[in-house]
């Protein structure tokens, strides 16, 4: 009875760390995320290391969902990916512009939007 | 002197001049940095942020999107597999949602394919003038673009967005750089046929940037501008004194609209057409061109004769230092109204292609010849483009469909490495073979604004408090495009 009672709970962990990122990733996420990576690219060129530093932790926070979101979905390897990798350049961004180094951080951008795209290319709906 | 708050702004650079380039520089830099030159001309050349290749481009827009397949992208694959279905593993990865849907491979049985120059690159017999200058031109064998009706994707073509209110490559040019020639537009669109591109001006216009960069059509035949020349009964001082007192009536105006960027460019249009009507009749007259010219650009062909005519214009408007020169095709002239069609073969390949093919292969293969044999190749960049190419599939039996997913495109001059070619498509031609190497539209334009010595990420211009870019949020150079 214990064990049944220990998986039942496990099961509800689990669901419960699934649930809330599968209800967040909706077409309002997608666009905030949109709207958050034009104003990075926007204060990479005005050189505003606060509002990049705020923006790109938005961002990896938002991919670490996206990325979750994808795990649980399964059959996703290439959105799994595609967010991982999101994630990745959207902390490099952070460190990046903590070295004052603006012009790396406008390419490391640019890369971030590609991968965007090309996630919304595997997955964009006919 | 006493002096007000609205009168120090205005000296300060905040002025009418400061409107016109506000929230520029290129290169990153502020207001205070612009040149006195720069605030009171918003078209005054200004230099580029590092070296450049190329000083000017010529845009060769083929409207209704050429198939790359039956010109340039030889695939003897597709020869041997033509009348079958396609194989599925060529459509992994894409939507095939265009009106024709998936139909049986197709290969026109009129296609002859043959290497030349150096470099060996394909040609098909559509385009033997051009074929003879192989060795001159840069093919990008990997072109993707987001494939949509074509005016949407033409928009794409030339501001990097499906959305319009951005502005077009050739705006950013001109703001970025500016003019070399005061008596002339420096961004400048040319079209043969007997009507304006149907996309329309979103294609030239300045977007959210000072209208003043916005491009300047001229009209196919022998009056391109309208009303250019001076009523009879005005002498040329009467009309002198009327801008001069029309001027300063809309400076007032201008003023007290500081920001009010389209009387800014009316103020200069009013200016630039009194220079025009002195300067422009000569630089778009082809009559004191030699016969042998005349000829190389096809002018003796009825064919080709009203391209040519406008690619002629194209050289002596960069020979005059115009900055940016915006190419439509159309068709040629005197076809009946059913006959006059654009590049879009969704049926009858062979009838649209050898119509289209032969009205531009004389006249471009005519335009490099003549740029190179002036020295000016080396510093004009010539870019063939197109706003998608077509499938490999056949469409109505003896037509293609529209293809985004991989086509081709080319540059010559201005720096781009002569006799090369960057990418390609799979076997039957449909998709980039290597996803890494696709180069989208925003990619070629941050190319281009690279050999003309600016960086696309740092080519801003600030809007509603927001930095923008040529290139969006995308665009990556091609390195190895770049002599």
């Amino acid at each position: 009875m214990r064990r049944s009672i220990a998986f039942t709970a496990t099961l509800l962990v689990l669901a419960g760390s699934a649930w809330p990122a599968e209800t967040e990733i909706d077409s309002d996420f997608m666009q905030a995320v949109e709207d958050v990576n034009n104003s990075l690219s926007s204060d990479i060129a005005e050189r505003n290391a606060k509002a990049i530093v705020a923006e790109a932790k938005d961002l990896l926070s938002r991919f670490e969902q996206i990325q979750l979101y994808y795990e649980h979905k399964g059959e996703a390897d290439d959105a799994v990916k595609l967010s991982r990798k999101s994630r990745d350049l959207a902390a490099e961004i952070v460190t990046l512009v903590s070295a004052k180094d603006f012009d790396t951080a406008a390419q490391k951008a640019t890369d971030l939007s590609r991968a965007c795209k090309t996630c919304h290319n595997f997955y964009k709906k006919s | 002197m006493s002096i007000n708050r609205r009168d120090f702004l205005l000296r300060a650079g905040f002025g009418i001049g400061g409107a016109a380039v506000g929230g520029f520089l290129p290169g990153g830099g502020f207001i205070g940095a612009a040149s006195a030159a720069e605030l009171a001309n918003p078209l005054a050349p200004k230099d580029p942020q590092f070296p450049a290749k190329a000083k000017q481009v010529i845009w060769l827009h083929q409207n209704g999107a050429p198939s790359t397949l039956d010109l340039f992208d030889y695939k003897p694959e597709l020869v041997k597999l033509a009348g079958q279905e396609i194989p599925a593993s060529f459509l992994k990865g894409i939507k095939t949602s265009t009106q024709g849907g998936v139909g049986k491979l197709f290969v026109s049985k009129k296609r002859t394919w043959k290497q030349h120059g150096e470099s060996g690159a394909w040609f098909s017999e559509l385009l033997p003038n051009l074929a003879q200058h192989a060795d001159k031109l840069t093919f990008i064998k990997s072109s993707v673009t987001v494939g949509a009706t074509h005016d949407i994707s033409i928009l794409k073509l030339n501001t990097g967005d499906v959305n319009p209110g951005r502005p077009s490559l050739g705006a950013w040019v001109n703001y970025a750089l500016g003019s070399l020639n005061q008596d002339l537009p420096s961004y400048v669109v040319l079209y043969n046929g007997d009507r304006e591109p149907t996309a329309g001006s979103v294609n030239w216009a300045s977007g959210f940037l000072p209208a003043v960069y916005q491009g300047t059509a001229f009209r196919p035949g022998d009056s391109p501008i309208l009303y250019l020349d001076r009523p009879e009964l005005r002498s040329a001082a009467e009309q002198r004194s009327t801008l001069d007192l029309l001027k300063k009536l809309n400076g007032i105006s201008a003023d007290r609209r500081p920001t009010d960027s389209e009387l800014r460019a009316r103020l200069e249009s009013y200016e630039l057409a009194d220079r025009m009507q002195r300067t422009a009749p000569e630089a778009v007259d082809l009559s004191g061109e030699s016969e042998a010219t005349k000829k190389l650009y096809g002018l003796d062909d009825p064919t080709s004769e009203s391209y040519g005519k406008v690619l002629l214009r194209a050289r002596r408007l960069v020979e005059r230092g115009v900055r940016f020169i915006h190419v439509v095709s159309g068709w040629p002239d005197g076809l009946a109204e059913t006959e006059r069609r654009s590049w879009d073969a969704h049926s009858d390949l062979d009838g649209n292609h050898g119509v289209q093919a032969r009205m531009v292969d004389k006249p471009i293969a005519g335009l490099l010849a003549d740029l190179k044999a002036r020295g000016l190749l080396d510093t004009t960049l010539v870019v063939w483009t197109s706003e998608f190419g077509r499938t490999s599939w056949g469409e109505s039996g003896t037509g293609r469909d529209h293809n985004p997913w991989g086509y081709t495109q080319w540059l010559a001059g201005g720096g781009a490495k002569a006799g090369f070619t960057y990418g390609s498509t799979d076997d039957v031609g449909l998709q980039v073979a290597n996803k890494d190497e696709a180069v989208d539209t925003y990619d070629l334009h941050a190319t281009i604004l690279q050999l003309l010595g600016l960086d696309h990420l740092k080519t801003t211009f600030l809007n509603n408090g927001r930095s923008e870019r040529p290139t969006v949020v995308f665009g990556k150079v091609v390195k190895d495009l770049i002599a």
